[in-house]
């Protein structure tokens, strides 16, 4: 694809993007919409740690609900509002992200995995028993929607309806996939995915490995602490089992059938695996089935993923001297 | 003042004596190569230089600053560069992308000059894409710079690990068996390389199997047998050392000179 048609066709989608809420008012779909952009923006996240840097973190739903329980307390133990509350969700959670990736990122590979699998369901036990401060099982109700921005005169952006949450998240997202985009090109995203390709020629090259993955594990848990802040302030109830980890494998799946390490990988593993269980709604209690089908059948047929499949299959393979 | 500088270096894995008391020192400048047979300690050696092992006990110094127990990174950053005899590259990357990855240490703006696309950063992507693409034609990878690495040749494979590790722009390379692995004609093309490679400046050890790529190339060799330094001199010095034709032939034979 030449470059003017790349903008052609992100351009649309974005001006599409912009447009839809207006033009399908039915709040079912705008419903559907904002959960496919609180999942997008939790795959980026995830696929900073996980496909850029290829370390799986595991505890990626803990992280969310670290993000959701400060949001939710600050908010309706301390009423702050939605523009106080995510600020402090994301400086929580990134703190989390460091003390817990600081011990595990010593750790390899599986292992890794494994520590962040214990240190997700760590905080899962927390957020159902600690009933004084999270609710325990019955979580946190009465959280308030994000405030809206008062304009001159009259007029005010709301963020409290579905169509002033659709907003609200597509800025957000659209930040995460410019973020994502710019990391490919910056020293830091490229010592990334330097340290996932070869840990030891990394090192050579005078990258610190450390240094690097709890970088990538801060700055992903920090998006996290913004994912569980929307999702609190947009269902305004929490509860533990929302944060659990068949809901990190859920994800895991999203970012693998999107394409792993990809920029627009985690917006269409989103789309797919939240649109399918309204279509599979007949079959519902088969969905886990199907999901774990399709995660087999692109690992053994697909392991780069929907995005990374195309990418490979459009790889220019040309000098810019022929 | 030597360059780098072991003295009595010994690492011990357990019971194994991998390296007992070995000695080295390489002047800047130099281009000298190490060889021994199979479990000599070559690649042991190696990686306590580079900071990959640390050494049971001994000095190891360079530019007459004690590194003995300094992190690779930390070496990079001083200029102390190493490849990898297996898989030396970063795979699922292109090739122009491995090489911009190699000048990690000279990149300034960080992640947020990248989100406000500053001048600053882009005039340096500018200028790495370029330095980049130079060292690629200067070896002759010029026209796969949009190939992934993993699909190129072993013998091209060789050649990008040394670019990414002159793109760290090394004061000493090291480089391990560059050429094993490789047909008679991939390695002499890897031969010239390193010799362009010393002529620029750089000062490089090598380790190698193979005796006509050290014969060829080095000005002084050392060999390792058994953990320990058992001879070390010019190329021609070391073909009729006794001691070096004992440790790669065995004992008796008259003529093993002329096999060497």
């Amino acid at each position: 694809m030449k470059a003017y048609q790349k903008y052609i066709v992100s351009g649309s989608f974005i001006a599409a993007a912009i447009t839809f809420p207006l033009v399908v008012t039915d709040p079912y779909f705008q419903h559907i919409m904002n959960v496919v952009f609180l999942y997008s923006i939790s795959i980026y996240a995830f696929n900073i740690i996980t496909g850029i840097t290829g370390q799986l973190n595991l505890a990626h739903a803990g992280f969310i609900g670290i993000g959701a329980y400060t949001s939710a307390i600050a908010s309706v133990n301390f009423s702050m509002n939605f523009w106080l509350a995510m600020p402090l969700a994301i400086a929580v959670t990134g703190v989390f992200g460091f003390l817990i990736g600081f011990p595990s990122l010593r750790t390899k590979g599986v292992y890794f995995s494994l520590a962040t699998l214990g240190f997700g369901e760590i905080l899962f036990i927390v957020f159902e028993n600690w009933i004084p401060v999270t609710g325990g099982p019955m979580g946190i109700t009465g959280i308030t929607a994000p405030s809206g921005i008062p304009l001159p005169g009259d007029l005010a952006i709301s963020f409290g309806g579905k169509k002033g949450f659709y907003y609200l998240c597509l800025t957000f997202l659209f930040f995460i996939i410019y973020l994502t985009k710019q990391l490919f090109r910056s020293r830091l995203g490229q010592a990334m995915t330097a340290v996932r390709e070869n840990e030891s020629l990394t090192q050579s090259v005078g990258i610190s490995i450390v240094k690097t993955k709890i970088t990538a594990f801060v700055l992903s848990a920090m998006l996290l602490g913004l994912t569980g802040s929307l999702f609190a302030h947009y269902f305004r109830f929490i509860s533990p089992v929302t944060f659990t980890v068949p809901e990190t494998f859920r994800c895991l799946s999203m970012l693998v059938v999107g394409g792993m390490g990809t920029l627009m990988g985690p917006l269409l593993g989103a789309a797919i695996f939240t649109a399918l269980p309204e279509f599979l709604r007949s079959i519902e209690e088969y969905q886990w089935m199907v999901y774990g089908i399709v995660l087999m059948l692109f690992i053994a047929f697909m392991p780069e993923g929907i995005v990374g499949f195309i990418n490979e299959k459009t790889a220019k393979h040309h000098s810019r001297r022929q | 003042m030597a360059l780098l500088e072991c003295s009595q270096v010994s690492k011990h894995f357990g019971g194994l004596k991998a390296l007992e008391k070995v000695s080295l020192s390489i002047e800047e400048g130099n281009l000298v190569g190490l060889i021994g047979p199979n479990g000599a300690g070559k690649t042991t050696l190696f990686n306590l230089i580079t900071g990959f092992l640390r050494a049971t006990s001994g000095k190891i110094a360079y530019q007459g600053r004690d590194i003995t127990s300094c992190p690779p990174h930390v070496l990079a950053s001083m200029g102390l560069v190493r490849t990898f005899q297996k898989i030396n590259v970063f795979g699922h990357l292109s090739v122009l992308d491995n090489v911009i990855t190699g000048h990690h240490l000279q990149k300034q703006t960080g992640l947020i000059g990248a989100l406000f696309q500053s001048r600053k950063f882009r005039r340096e992507e500018a200028s790495f894409r370029r330095d980049s693409l130079a060292i690629l034609d200067s070896i002759g990878l010029g026209k796969w710079e949009n190939y992934s690495a993993k699909d190129l040749p072993l013998g091209l494979q060789r050649a990008l690990g040394i670019a990414v590790a002159l793109a760290a722009k090394p004061r000493l390379l090291l480089l391990d068996e560059p050429a094993s692995g490789m047909n008679s004609e991939e390695s002499y093309f890897i031969m010239e390389l390193i010799r362009k490679v010393h002529k620029s400046g750089i000062t490089v050890l090598i380790v190698e199997h193979d005796m006509s790529v050290i014969m060829n190339l080095c000005q002084r060799i050392v060999v390792l047998d058994f953990g320990k330094v058992v001879a070390e001199g010019t190329p021609e010095g070391i073909q009729h050392d006794p001691q070096v034709i004992e440790v790669y032939l065995g004992k008796g034979f008259d003529n093993a000179a002329e096999i060497a």
